[in-house]
């Protein structure tokens, strides 16, 4: 179990590292939502929502899910749940880490 | 003694991938292995001697999705009856039912506890074969 415990908080290290890339794309979608690759943009959305409440990242993968919800037009708007997103990923990204 | 739960997890997320992994390695009667696409998947499966026990399916992979590849799974020989469990950021009550439809023996969301992930393994094994 320590072995799991150290493996985990590495892995969990090297999702908040991928995560500034997904701030980024999120961002960049934000500021021209007509042009961005509306795929890809789901994709990080997606995987944001399954894997941030596997490392511990509950209300982010809560509010992933919100967007990726929005982004299937399945309920929720685009816009304001993406930048609901962004928010919450930049308090992560600031959050001190253990 | 009884022989190791072989277990063929199949996801496009590095991380995901390698969390299953040990979280499925902490269970001394299963055993892993991963592929990080439904390509690589069926490529595991056409190796001599390979043949696992439950396969693991991320639903929404890039190229060929998870439905895409449980379908291309189930044109193997031998593979026709191997319980297929998928895996979802999503599952909605109608999507679940249609995941179950295609014959998948169960549906586990992401995101997923590491430490009780081997136990829903093995209740939807157990499941399926009671």
């Amino acid at each position: 179990v320590n072995d799991f415990q150290q493996n985990f908080e590495r892995l969990r290290g090297r999702f908040l590292e991928r995560s500034a890339g997904d701030l980024r794309e999120i961002e960049a979608a934000l500021a021209d939502l007509d042009g961005a690759d509306r795929p890809k943009l789901r994709a990080t959305v997606h995987g944001l929502a399954g894997a941030g409440g596997t490392f511990g990242f509950h209300r982010l993968s809560i509010i992933a899910g919100e967007a990726d919800d929005a982004l299937m037009e399945l309920g929720g708007e685009v816009e304001p749940t993406l930048r609901a997103l962004a928010n919450e990923l930049k308090t992560t990204l600031e959050a001190p880490r253990s | 003694m009884s022989r190791k739960l072989s277990i063929l997890y199949v996801d496009d997320e590095p991380d995901i991938r390698e969390v299953a992994t040990i979280a499925i390695g902490l269970d001394p009667d299963m055993t892993i292995r991963s592929a990080g696409s439904g390509q690589e998947a069926l490529d595991a499966l056409g190796e001599a001697d390979y043949q696992p026990d439950v396969i693991m399916l991320d639903v929404m992979m890039p190229k060929m999705d998870g439905p895409a590849t449980l379908a291309e799974i189930r044109k193997r020989p031998g593979f026709d009856k191997t319980p297929v469990i998928f895996i979802t950021a999503r599952a909605l009550a109608d999507e679940r039912a249609s995941f179950l439809a295609l014959g998948a023996a169960g549906v586990i969301t992401k995101p997923f506890d590491p430490m009780v992930l081997p136990v829903e393994v093995r209740a939807i094994v157990a499941r399926g074969a009671a």
